[in-house]
């Protein structure tokens, strides 16, 4: 019945062999009857008469995929990247693998499936979702090369030990927005913008990132220095304008711009207009003029505020700017316990050590904890029997690292003393105790 | 990632003022070309950033085994022996740059700095010049041309080329301090405060306009402002004044003796001037650490002091404070009736006031662990004297032996010269 139809039609075409609708309905039907060759004459035909006809592309590339043709099926699939359907990915991602090219097989089987979380392919799952250590292995590169790949966290604020503060300037700026639009709309109150944090390098500024956007249930995009770096040298721009779209196209997603301080790199490079792109880009694609960022929250984190483009800080780009300090004593105490769980520990006195680690970060707490273990261990080795970890080790290990905050606070401490104009740094005044 | 792109991102990292990432880059570039020029001349100038001098040095001078003609590397070589004060090295490899390269107005302006520390201001004043023909408007040639008009005392002259400088760019911190400091220089301790204020403004960890800062601070107490002008004067007099100074007083010293052992009215004016002289001596001591007290009271001052500038401002005002108190009633004492306390109370008073000395020479918090022998035979010093003082409450007849003791330690303390700084 369909081969009788086709040869109807290829009939008409003889007459009119220009008109790209019929073509382009007869390659279809002889894609469905598995007549790939022919089909694939067709496609082709198409293109010579349209050139670029997406329709056309696409299924030339499944007749390649079809009859064997994987890198030429992969070169279509690559260009129309951001236009496939999920049966054009899938097809993709299995040529690929077939291409061997497992790393971006992967990639795109994630982000297909956070964007369709019930998907599942026999062939690819069998591939790709290898269970046990190899799966694990895979992952862990994953995370190293590709960087601008969607995640979605799985922490919670309720993960997050203390920053109370913090917490509360992320709910009341991000979270409630978006739970509550009519509200905020109802008070003219306009969402957006985003928020910079700032603080030692060790003290949660990341892992708040990603429980925000654990705690609203978006993706989230964590942009690193070297991502940042490659902007300054290459053709930048664009991947700036590529991580946003990422980011609008996978709305509701937290966009996390880590070490932001080095987009406005040091004064005197500011001066040279070459380096001012950058910025710019950045800031457009912040104040959303070509594209809105309805569910893209944006934030940022940084070590050095001071080098931070004040232009960044403007109404409706990062106009929170939140002080991330070292935990208190209640939040070292927590991080102390899960740190120490699972390991061999005597009776160990945490509100002690929580009380002797003042100004420690979380990294330094599990420097210290690192410490500890490794003398236990030679202790261990010697002995020939497991030694429990001992408050005093801990203390011992206390006393060999010094904490990595104190050098970031004496620099603090003068731009809170000498250049705190708009009062910018009060937070840091307030936590040092110093009355200006 | 290939050389040339590692470079490039070094560079970014070392200008943004990230040292250790930037660190990891050129040792990758290193491993893939050891001997890769710039490179090596990036890895100089992380060394440098992290004030290791020796090894920037070392590192720069690889770059130039592979490249004689680079004029950019003698500069980073010269910087390096600058900043360990070798200057003779540091103008030898700037005129090499400078005959390679004469275009560059930095590198006269950087030779002009290296003269202006070896006390050479008129070479200094014309070097900058040079380097202001070939860019008028570069900020370390003007910096270097005020200075060295400052020093030279053509005041009017210095303070027209700080304004240009200031007019060049105003946000300068490096600008800010060097007027600054002429400013202090001059006298002028208020304007050079402001000038301080806004260097720090500017870049808030500027070390020099930091001291400046507290220079000029100290200096609204007057004796203060008098000691600092005789050591700027001291120190612009050039290294053989500051050789023959000690034999200037030592003979002014014997010349004193010689007075006081005359008869009559010589001897009252020897004595006169052997008092002004030793009261010289305890204010030059202690005036510094007398300011640092004044400036805790001081909104700004009290935070641009360091941990042991705040400690020694206490405890040495504290022991001039008590010692003094303790001569007061000792003296008032005599003045009744002779107590048998009274000599004790004389000694106690004298070891409290000399206590000053050590006091104001140890670092805070007190530690006799990783210091020097200096620092440790102060910190001795400084228990022998609390022991003495101990012991005139509770055994008298120990306390003579001790404060024999003491005074000598102090003495040798004092002449060995280990408490010039």
């Amino acid at each position: 019945m369909q081969n009788e139809t086709i040869k109807n039609l290829l009939e008409a075409l003889a007459f009119s062999p220009q008109n790209v609708p019929l073509r382009l309905h007869v390659a279809t039907l002889m894609l469905e009857e598995k007549m790939y060759a022919e089909a694939s004459e067709q496609f082709q035909a198409v293109l010579e008469h349209s050139y670029g006809n997406e329709k056309a592309q696409l299924g030339l590339a499944t007749c390649y995929f079809h009859t064997g043709k994987f890198s030429a099926a992969t070169i279509i699939y690559e260009q129309l990247q951001d236009r496939l359907t999920t049966a054009d990915t899938v097809r993709y991602i299995k040529c690929l693998i077939k291409e061997n090219a497992m790393h971006h097989a992967l990639e795109l089987y994630q982000q297909l499936l956070l964007l369709q979380p019930g998907f599942s392919d026999p062939e690819i799952d069998g591939l790709l979702r290898v269970s046990g250590q190899g799966a694990g292995m895979v992952a862990e590169e994953e995370e190293e090369d590709d960087r601008y790949f969607l995640q979605k966290p799985k922490e919670r604020f309720a993960d997050v030990g203390g920053m109370q503060r913090v917490k509360e300037e992320i709910s009341i700026k991000i979270i409630q927005p978006l739970n509550n639009p009519d509200l905020f709309k109802a008070f003219g109150k306009k969402t957006g913008g985003g928020i910079l944090l700032y603080g030692p390098p060790g003290c949660g500024k990341t892992f708040i990132a990603r429980a925000t956007a654990g705690e609203i249930n978006a993706r989230f995009i964590s942009v690193g220095l070297h991502d940042i770096l490659d902007m300054w040298i290459g053709n930048s721009e664009k991947n700036l304008h590529e991580i946003f779209q990422l980011a609008r196209r996978s709305a509701p997603c937290v966009l996390f711009f880590d070490e932001v301080d080095a987009m406005g790199a040091s004064r005197s490079d500011l001066k040279q207009s070459a380096m001012r792109h950058v910025i710019n880009q950045f800031l457009e694609e912040m104040d959303g003029i070509n594209n809105s960022n309805d569910g893209v929250l944006i934030l940022a984190a940084t070590n050095a505020p001071w080098s931070v483009d004040p232009a960044f800080r403007r109404p409706g780009r990062f106009d929170r700017v939140i002080f991330v300090e070292p935990p208190d004593q209640k939040a070292r105490q927590e991080i102390i316990v899960s740190l120490l769980n699972g390991k061999p520990a005597g009776d160990i006195d945490h509100g002690k050590l929580a009380a002797d680690t003042e100004k420690y970060s979380g990294a330094d707490l599990k420097a210290v904890v690192d410490i500890a273990v490794e003398e236990k261990l030679r202790e261990s080795m010697s002995k020939g029997s497991i030694q429990p970890l001992q408050t005093k080790d801990l203390l011992k290990a206390v006393k060999q690292h010094r904490p990595t905050t104190l050098e970031w606070f004496a620099s603090a401490r003068n731009y809170a003393l000498y250049a705190n104009e708009s009062g910018l740094y009060d937070d840091i005044l307030k936590y040092l105790n110093i009355k200006k | 990632m290939n050389i040339q792109s590692l470079l490039e991102r070094a560079g970014l990292l070392l200008e943004q003022g990230r040292h250790k990432d930037a660190e990891t880059h050129i040792r990758e570039a290193l491993r893939l070309e050891p001997g890769n020029g710039t490179a090596l001349s990036l890895m100089a100038r992380f060394h440098f950033d992290s004030k290791q001098f020796d090894e920037g040095i070392a590192a720069i001078q690889n770059a130039i085994s592979v490249d004689s003609q680079n004029s950019f590397y003698f500069y980073l070589l010269a910087f390096g022996y600058y900043q360990k004060d070798q200057l003779t090295q540091a103008v030898t490899n700037l005129e090499k740059a400078i005959s390679l390269n004469p275009y560059v107005a930095e590198y006269f302006g950087m030779l002009a700095f290296v003269l202006l520390r070896e006390k050479n201001f008129e070479a200094a004043l014309a070097r900058a010049d040079e380097g202001l023909a070939l860019d008028p408007t570069h900020v370390t040639c003007l910096n270097a041309r005020a200075t060295a008009l400052n020093k030279l005392r053509r005041t009017d002259d210095a303070f027209e080329t700080m304004n240009s400088a200031l007019a060049e760019d105003p946000e300068n911190e490096l600008t800010h301090t060097t007027i600054g400091w002429n400013l202090l220089e001059r006298g002028r301790n208020r304007d050079a405060e402001r000038h301080f204020m806004e260097a720090l403004r500017i870049d808030p960890n500027h070390a020099s306009a930091k001291s400046g800062l507290k220079e000029a601070l100290k200096s609204r107490i007057l004796p203060y402002k008098w000691l600092l002008q005789y050591s700027f004067w001291i120190s612009n007099k050039g290294r053989n004044f500051q050789v023959a100074l000690p034999i200037i007083l030592y003979i002014s010293f014997r010349v004193l003796i010689g007075l006081s052992r005359g008869s009559g009215s010589t001897a009252v004016l020897g004595w006169i001037l052997g008092g002004i002289y030793i009261l010289m001596v305890v204010v030059s001591w202690t005036i510094g650490s007398i300011a640092n007290f004044v400036l805790l009271f001081n909104r700004t001052g009290k935070y641009a002091l360091t941990h042991t500038e705040r400690w020694s401002a206490i405890t040495v005002v504290s022991a001039l404070v008590a010692g003094i108190a303790i001569l007061l009633v000792a003296t008032l004492g005599t003045a009744d009736s002779a107590s048998p306390y009274t000599p004790y109370l004389f000694g106690a008073g004298l070891v409290c006031v000399s206590l000053a000395l050590p006091l104001g020479n140890i670092e805070y918090p007190l530690s006799f662990a990783n210091k020097g022998w200096r620092d440790r035979y102060a910190l001795l010093l400084v228990a022998l004297g609390l022991v003495s003082l101990a012991c005139f409450a509770l055994a008298p007849a120990l306390s003579l032996f001790l404060l024999v003791a003491y005074g000598i330690a102090f003495l040798v303390y004092n002449w060995s010269g280990i408490a010039g700084r």
